[in-house]
């Protein structure tokens, strides 16, 4: 069985029943999924299947055969940054960064879906997630103004600026 | 009878070696008279695709131990999953697998055969005017727009992620672990007065959602009906660390037939409040009833104390909320 991961297409070697986030961190070499509580509950292991985030501890990877699976390594590297990396970085959104690639993954989902930057909505969005630093005002910070882009400048916190979030849909740019 | 090529070839794979799944594939389908459009190599476990009219299209296997093997079947249409599901005995059906995969990955639960539903066609809202007909896979991100009760129930269960995996059929029949009550839907089902349309061993079936929770062993939902009430409401125990669970919910539907009442979370599946719907003219009175209608439980969630007390003040909020709305 086969999948596209993050643009490539990649065949499946492990059971059926394997978890997708065994499947990336095994057999991919995808780390950014993180193998949290492993019942759902965390969000740390969440990525975007066919562009709808989902949790992968909890998805037999036979269930994504065909489909398209978008981890953080396909949003954008350390030369491009998506805004809602930008973001982070610009928020001080991360601190020991465990949780912090399911966050953006989220955060990515909800701003292409149309959220606003209203903090409650961003908590609301957000709420599956569970961050142990407890650095939730900042990660809210940096999602709302991922979603304005009004109070950081793109050009100066990365050389090279890619507004264009990469996911299923890349006709989809991040609002504001 | 495909299947039996399917059990054949299955059989074939438990050894401690795998043969090519080519071999394997042509004995299957040498003994079942079905063409296999493609094969491919693969180790430990496979992959079976079955496609519309019983015909099986990929034979693929893949295998690390021969002890570990696993069938997972992938029907490619409704009445290919009919056929798969058979009498129900020796399969695993995952949905969504939200609640199935927890059970795997800890090893609970060990299936040698598994069937996933999510090219089986069964994920649609069909709407009629005021009545509603969901395919068993519809995930619950697609009912949190819906009326109340069963709306702002979807909208209630666990977060965003897994409100797009979880499915209706799925969350209908969630077993009922020792720990805690799951099947946060059936309260608002039951309220709605849903009927449920199966498959298994026998014919079709369809009844209601009380009389299918008294007897789903062996059955495949298919879909599930309910027609929209004049009005409705919902109220859940709104504590976060018990999201993930229903502690204790209750679901109220008004139709030109009466008042509805039912609850999630106060026994092991959802239970209709009778007591309290004749006796829904008076909310706190009803509250009050409703405690004969439940055999509250305890559980690391709450105690019995705790939804004994809480029960009858969600019960007569749902009716007050009803009263305003109609």
């Amino acid at each position: 069985m086969k999948f596209d991961l993050n643009g490539e297409t990649v065949e499946v070697q492990s059971p059926p029943l394997t978890t997708l986030l065994t499947v990336l961190r095994e057999e991919m070499g995808v780390t950014s999924p993180k193998v949290g509580c492993d019942q759902g509950g965390c969000g740390a292991c969440t990525v975007l299947v066919d562009g709808k985030p989902q949790r992968t501890c909890l998805t037999p990877v036979a269930a994504v055969d065909g489909a398209s699976v978008t981890t953080i390594e396909g949003l954008g590297d350390s030369e491009h940054l998506t805004a809602v990396q930008q973001s982070f970085v610009h928020h001080y959104a991360a601190q020991c960064g465990f949780c912090t690639p399911a966050m953006i993954i989220s955060a990515t989902a909800y701003i292409d879906a149309g959220g606003s930057s209203d903090h409650v909505e961003i908590q609301e969005a957000l709420k599956g997630h569970a961050c142990r630093c407890t650095g939730y005002q900042k990660i809210v910070n940096a999602v709302a103004a991922a979603v304005t882009q009004s109070d950081f400048d793109l050009t100066t916190t990365t050389p090279t600026p890619n507004t264009v979030i990469k996911t299923a849909n890349p006709a989809v740019k991040t609002g504001g | 009878m495909p299947l039996s090529g399917l059990v054949a070839a299955s059989l074939h794979c438990i050894g401690s070696v795998c043969r090519p799944s080519l071999e394997t594939g042509t004995r299957g389908a040498a003994r079942t008279g079905l063409p296999i459009a493609s094969s491919e190599k693969m180790p430990n476990g496979r992959l079976l695709t079955l496609a519309a009219g019983d015909r099986l299209t990929g034979d693929r296997y893949c295998q690390i131990g021969g002890s570990m093997s696993v069938d997972v079947l992938i029907p490619e249409s409704t009445d290919a999953a009919v056929e798969a599901y058979g009498d129900g005995s020796d399969i695993t059906v995952i949905a969504g697998g939200t609640i199935v995969m927890q059970l795997v990955n800890y090893g609970w639960i060990r299936p040698s055969r598994a069937m996933l539903l999510n090219k089986a066609g069964l994920s649609y809202v069909n709407q009629d005017g005021s009545s509603y007909t969901v395919g068993a896979m519809t995930p619950l991100s697609d009912l949190i727009d819906l009326f109340s009760p069963l709306g702002p129930c979807a909208r209630n269960v666990a977060d965003h992620e897994v409100q797009y995996q979880a499915t209706i059929g799925g969350n209908l029949c969630a077993p009922t672990p020792p720990e805690h009550p799951s099947g946060d839907l059936q309260g608002p089902l039951i309220a709605l007065g849903a009927t449920v349309r199966s498959a298994g061993a026998g014919a079709e079936r369809t009844e209601s959602v009380e009389d299918f929770l008294a007897n789903k062993d062996g059955r495949l939902v298919l879909d599930i009906s309910f027609t929209a009430p004049d009005a409705g409401a919902f109220a859940a125990l709104d504590r976060p660390h018990t999201r993930h669970f229903t502690a204790l919910a209750v679901s109220g539907a008004k139709t030109a037939d009466g008042m509805r009442l039912a609850a999630t979370g106060a026994g092991p599946t959802g239970v209709r409040l009778s007591s309290a719907e004749a006796a829904a003219g008076n909310p706190a009175a009803a509250g009050v009833a409703a405690l004969q209608d439940v055999n509250l439980r305890d559980d690391a969630l709450a105690s019995a104390w705790y939804r004994e007390r809480t029960l009858p003040s969600l019960v007569a909020r749902v009716l007050t909320e009803i009263e305003e709305a109609s």
